[in-house]
C-alpha cells in the first residue's frame, strides 16, 4: 500500500468544485490548503492499493476541474509488493511484432 | 498510532512544507539538513536523481537494505522539494528483475557466466594484445570519479586517446558552440534565470516533458501572478507548446535564418546594444578555405552587410516562421528592459550545424545585451546526469583531457603529466577518433581499415542509440577478432551484442559524484548492495588498470614505478583493486582530489570533496574565502558574481579567444540540411524522447507505470497525412529512409500534431530500433550527429483490427 505526498495547486475560481471531486475519493486525504494570490497550495495524501494505482491518482487529479498542476513530493513503497519488470512482457512484445511480419527489421 | 499511520502523518507533513514554502514563493528553499538522518527504521541520505541533466536531488530512505521511498530534497535549490514522474519512480529502477548479476561470456554464441577474476583478465589480455585498438565509449552517466578513472587509463595509461562519450551524440555542438563563442565550455548563467526572465525562448526544445522540473519553475511563476512571456521556436507541436503565448513553426535547419534574422532588425534598427558590444564583443566568420573553430575576425560593418540578407520576408521564405513571428522576436530583444533567457537542448545540439546555431544564439544575447544580468542568459540544459560533469569537465573526449585541456596542446599535455606524474611526453598529441568514427572503424575490417578492434562500453547503449545502427555496430559482429565489451545493469540491446558483460552497480549503491546543466557539482553515498555480483563501473576500470600493471604494461606505471592509480591510507598502499578491500578508503573522494586540480586551469575551481558532502551541489568556479568557506559562483562572467572578474570590468570574458576579453559574435549563414524531403522520400523524419521513458528506456522500462504507460514506440503522423495515404490509428506503417526500415503502428497526430510533411518517432524503444533509419551526417566541429531530420517514405502495411491491434 503506497502513500504518496503531492502538492495540489487549486485555481481560485474553481477550488470548491476541486475540492468536491477531492473529497469525493476515498483514497485522498486532504490537508491545511495554502492561499496565495491566484489560488491554493493543497497538501494531500494519497493512499493507494499499489504503485500503478497511484499513478492512475495521479493522472485523474490532474486532469480534475480547478486543478492547475500536481507536483510529487514524495513516494513510500515500503510496503508495496514490487511488482518488478518482468521480461517476459517484452519478449512477448518483440515476439508479438515478428509474428505480424518481421516488423523491427531493418536493412543495411 | 501504528506504523501506517505514522507513514500517513509524514507524508502530510512533507505535502504541508512543500506546499508552504510553494505559496510563499520559489526563492525559499530550505537550509541544507544533514545529509544522513534516521527515522522511524529508515535512514535517508540525499543523491541527485538518476535520470536526466536537471540535477534535482531527492532524499532515499532506505530499510531492509532496500531503498522503500523517496522524497523530494526541501534542501536543494534546483527542486525545492518537487520531483517530476521519473524522479518519483527514481527508486524503483534498481529493482528491475533481469538486473545483471554475474560476469558473462559469449561462448558458442551464447553468454555464460565467469568469474570477475576471469573477466577481468580477458579485458586486460584484449588491450595487451594491441593497445592501440582498444576503445572505451562511455557517457554523460558515468559519475565523474568512473570518467575520471576511464580518462586517466586512456590518455595516461594507454596513451592512445581512444576515448569518447554517448555525449558526443548529445550535446557535442553545445560544447563547441560555447568555445567558440567565450573560449571555454558551458553556460555563463544558471536555472536562477528562470526565476527573473520576463521572456523564455524555447529554441527546439521542449522542457515541458523533458525537464518538468524546470518548466514548473517557470509554471509555478505564472500561478503567483507573475508575467513570464514564453516563445516556442519548434518544428513540431509538443506539451511545451500548450504552455506558450506564441508558437512559431518552423522548417528544420532553417533556425540558423531565424536567428540571423533576429539579428539583421537589431542591426537594421539600431536597436542592438551599442555599448555591450563596443565594450564586449568582436565579430567572427569561418574561413573560406580550411574553416576552423576560431574562425577569423571580420568587421562590424561586415558582419552586418553579411547579416542584411537576412530580412524577415527573406527568413518566412527559409523557414515559414512569418515575417512578424520574426519583428515580434527583434522587438523583444531590442527592449534593454526586459530579461530574456534562451534555453535549448537536442534540437539545437543534434544537428549538422549544431556549432553555428548555437553561436548564432549565443550572438543575438551578445548582440542586443542579454547577458550578464540575472534572467539574461543563453543557457543550453543536457539531457544526461553528468554530460557536463563528467565529459565536458573531466573531458572523456577523444581530444580531451581533465578540466578543458585538449591533448593537442603541448602546454596542456605537459601540466597533464605534471599532475598525473608522468614521464614527459607520455601523452599522446593526436586525438582518437569521435563517437562515429570510432564505431566505423569497429564495424570495420581490420585489412579495410577497421584499427578499432576492442570497444568497451560502460553506462550506455550504443545499439540502441548510435545512429545508423546497422552500419554503425551491428556490422562488427560479422567480422573476425572484434571484441565488444559491455559494463551495464540491465541486459540492453547492446549486452545482447556483447562478447562479454560486466554487470554493474548503479545509482546508491556505489558512491558518487555528478554535474547537471549549471556547473553544479553534486555527490552522494552509496547507501544499498549491489545485487549479485555486480560492481561498479569505477572499480572495474581500475582492476583492469591494475591487472595491465601486472601484466607488465609500462603505461601503468608513473615516472617513479608506482601504479598509476596509487591510493595511500595511513602511509600504506591501498589494495582497492581487489574487490574485499574496494571499501577501505574512498576511493571517489582519491579520484576528485586528483582531479580538481585540473579544474583552476580555466576558472572552474572545484571545492574539496568534503564540501560535497555538506552541500545540495555547488556551481563552479567554487572560490575559497578568506574564512575558509567556499563560494560558487551562479553567474560567470560578471563582476557582481564572479570572483575572476576584475573589479570594474563589469563583464569580462576572460578566456577569449581573441584574446581582449571579447566575447565572438559569429556570422553563420543558412545553408540546406545535408538531407532534405524529395520525390522518393517526401517526409521529414524527427526522434527525441517522451516523458515517461529515458533516453534508450534500459531503465524507465523496467518500472511498470511507466512502462505500462508507454509500453512502445510508434510514429505521429499529422491528420491530412494520414487521410491522404489511407492511415488510421493502430494502422501499421512502414517508415523507410537510404539506409533502413521499420514498421511501426501510427498515431493520428499523436501528443506531437507533427506539421503536415513530417514524422516523428521515440527511440527509447529497443524492439522498435528507429537509428536504423537515421542519419550518421554530422557537425563538422563537434561531430555530433543530426538525429533530428532525415528524409523517409510512408507507407501503409497492416490496418488495425477493432481491437486496436493489426492484422
Amino acid at each position: 500500500m503506497p502513500i504518496a505526498a503531492w502538492v495540489v495547486t487549486l485555481d481560485a475560481g474553481r477550488r470548491n468544485e476541486a475540492l468536491a471531486a477531492l473529497s469525493a475519493d476515498a483514497r485522498v486525504t486532504l490537508g491545511e490548503g495554502q492561499p496565495f494570490e491566484g489560488g491554493e497550495r493543497l497538501p494531500v495524501v494519497v493512499e493507494t492499493s499499489s504503485l500503478a494505482d497511484g499513478e492512475s491518482v495521479f493522472e485523474a487529479v490532474s486532469a480534475m476541474p480547478g486543478v492547475v498542476f500536481v507536483d510529487v513530493v514524495g513516494v513510500d513503497f515500503s510496503d508495496a509488493a514490487l511488482d518488478g519488470w518482468a521480461p517476459e512482457e517484452q519478449t512477448t512484445r518483440r515476439e508479438r511484432n515478428d509474428t505480424k511480419g518481421d516488423s523491427c527489421r531493418g536493412q543495411a | 498510532m501504528d506504523r501506517r499511520d505514522w507513514l500517513k502523518a509524514s507524508a502530510m507533513t512533507a505535502a504541508t512544507v512543500a506546499a508552504s514554502r510553494l505559496a510563499e514563493g520559489a526563492a525559499k528553499t530550505r537550509d541544507a539538513s544533514p545529509h544522513k538522518r534516521e527515522e522511524n527504521g529508515i535512514t535517508w541520505d540525499k543523491a541527485p536523481c538518476r535520470f536526466c541533466g536537471t540535477g534535482c536531488h531527492v532524499q532515499v530512505g532506505v530499510s531492509g537494505g532496500r531503498v522503500v521511498a523517496v522524497q523530494g530534497d526541501a534542501s536543494a535549490e534546483v527542486n525545492k522539494g518537487l520531483l517530476c514522474v521519473k524522479g518519483y519512480h527514481v527508486g524503483l529502477a534498481l529493482y528491475g528483475k533481469d538486473r545483471l548479476t554475474k560476469p558473462l561470456l559469449r561462448k558458442d554464441g551464447k553468454l555464460v557466466p565467469i568469474s570477475w577474476k576471469e573477466a577481468i583478465e580477458i579485458v586486460a589480455k584484449r588491450v595487451m594484445k594491441n593497445p592501440a585498438g582498444f576503445a572505451m565509449y562511455g557517457s554523460g552517466q558515468w559519475t565523474i570519479p568512473e570518467g575520471y578513472a576511464a580518462q586517466k587509463l586512456i590518455k595516461a595509461g594507454l596513451a592512445n586517446n581512444q576515448i569518447d562519450p554517448n555525449a558526443r551524440l548529445c550535446m557535442a555542438s553545445a560544447v563547441t558552440g560555447f568555445l567558440a563563442t567565450y573560449g571555454v565550455d558551458e553556460p555563463a548563467g544558471c536555472y536562477d534565470d528562470l526565476d527573473r526572465a520576463d521572456v523564455v525562448v524555447l529554441w527546439g526544445n521542449n522542457p515541458a516533458e523533458m525537464h518538468p522540473v524546470l518548466f514548473s519553475r517557470l509554471m509555478d511563476r505564472r500561478t503567483r501572478g507573475e508575467k513570464v512571456l514564453l516563445i516556442d521556436l519548434t518544428t513540431r507541436r509538443t506539451r511545451s507548446s500548450a504552455f506558450a503565448d506564441h508558437v512559431f513553426y518552423f522548417k528544420p535547419q532553417s533556425d540558423l535564418a531565424i536567428a540571423n534574422g533576429i539579428a539583421h532588425l537589431l542591426l537594421e534598427r539600431g536597436t542592438y546594444d551599442k555599448e555591450f558590444v563596443e565594450k564586449h564583443a568582436a565579430f567572427r566568420a569561418l574561413q573560406a578555405a580550411s574553416p576552423t573553430l576560431e574562425g577569423e575576425a571580420i568587421s562590424f560593418d561586415e558582419y552586418k552587410k553579411r547579416m542584411s540578407a537576412y530580412t524577415p520576408e527573406k527568413v518566412q521564405e527559409i523557414s515559414g516562421v512569418p515575417a512578424s513571428g520574426i519583428r515580434l522576436l527583434a522587438d523583444l530583444f531590442g527592449k534593454r528592459d526586459l530579461r530574456i533567457t534562451s534555453l535549448w537542448c537536442m534540437g539545437m545540439n543534434q544537428h549538422t550545424r549544431g556549432t553555428a546555431i548555437n553561436a548564432l544564439v549565443h550572438g543575438v544575447h551578445l548582440l542586443s545585451g542579454h547577458f550578464g544580468k540575472p534572467g539574461d542568459a543563453p543557457t543550453s540544459l543536457t539531457g544526461q546526469p553528468s554530460a557536463c560533469g563528467t565529459v565536458r569537465e573531466v573531458g572523456t573526449l577523444a581530444h580531451g583531457l581533465p578540466g578543458g585541456l585538449v591533448v593537442t596542446n603541448e602546454k596542456h599535455r605537459e601540466e597533464a603529466e605534471h599532475i598525473w606524474n608522468l614521464p614527459p611526453g607520455r601523452i599522446n598529441a593526436k586525438p582518437g577518433y569521435h563517437t562515429v568514427e570510432m564505431w566505423k572503424r569497429f564495424s570495420t575490417a581490420k585489412d579495410k581499415g577497421g584499427d578499432i578492434d576492442t570497444i568497451w562500453v560502460q553506462v550506455t547503449n550504443p545499439g540502441q542509440s548510435l545512429p545508423n545502427v546497422h552500419a554503425l555496430i551491428d556490422a562488427s559482429r560479422k567480422l573476425d577478432d572484434k571484441f565488444l565489451i559491455v559494463s551495464d545493469v540491465y541486459p540492453t540491446q547492446t549486452v545482447r551484442l556483447a562478447d562479454l558483460v560486466l554487470p554493474s552497480a548503479m545509482w546508491v549503491e556505489k558512491n558518487g559524484m555528478v554535474g547537471n546543466s549549471e556547473r553544479r557539482t553534486q555527490q552522494w553515498f552509496r547507501m544499498v548492495d549491489p545485487p549479485g555480483e555486480a560492481r561498479p563501473d569505477v572499480w572495474q576500470t581500475l582492476a583492469v588498470a591494475r591487472k595491465l600493471y601486472e601484466l607488465g604494461h609500462a603505461g601503468l606505471k608513473d615516472k617513479d614505478g608506482r601504479f598509476l592509480f596509487h591510493i595511500e591510507k595511513d602511509g600504506k598502499e591501498v589494495p582497492f583493486w581487489e574487490y574485499d578491500h574496494f571499501q577501505d578508503v574512498n576511493v571517489d573522494e582519491a579520484l576528485f582530489e586528483e582531479y580538481r586540480k585540473f579544474s583552476r586551469f580555466k576558472h572552474k575551481d572545484l571545492a574539496p570533496y568534503s564540501e560535497y558532502v555538506k552541500a545540495r551541489g555547488m556551481r563552479w568556479p567554487v572560490v575559497e574565502q578568506p574564512n575558509g568557506t567556499w563560494r560558487e559562483t551562479k553567474f560567470r562572467f560578471a563582476e557582481f558574481d564572479d570572483p575572476y572578474v576584475k573589479k570594474g570590468a563589469g563583464i569580462d570574458f576572460y578566456h577569449s579567444t581573441s584574446k581582449d576579453g571579447r566575447a565572438q559574435i559569429w556570422f553563420h549563414p543558412y545553408d540546406p540540411p545535408p538531407e532534405s524531403p524529395d520525390a522518393e522520400y517526401p517526409f521529414w523524419l524527427c526522434t527525441g524522447r517522451v516523458v515517461e521513458h529515458w533516453h534508450t528506456g534500459s531503465m524507465t522500462m523496467r518500472i511498470p507505470q511507466l512502462q505500462r504507460a508507454m509500453p512502445q514506440a510508434y510514429v505521429e503522423v499529422n491528420r491530412d497525412d494520414a487521410r491522404r495515404l489511407g492511415i488510421q490509428n493502430g494502422d501499421i506503417v512502414t517508415i523507410e529512409s537510404r539506409r533502413g526500415k521499420l514498421d511501426l503502428p501510427a498515431w493520428i497526430d499523436g501528443r506531437g500534431s507533427p506539421p503536415a510533411g513530417s514524422l516523428f518517432v521515440p527511440f527509447f524503444d529497443e524492439t522498435l530500433l528507429i537509428n536504423r533509419v537515421t542519419l550518421e551526417a554530422h557537425d563538422p566541429f563537434s561531430k555530433q550527429p543530426d538525429y533530428k531530420k532525415c528524409a523517409v517514405k510512408l507507407t501503409r502495411r497492416a490496418v488495425a483490427s477493432a481491437s486496436g491491434k493489426a492484422r
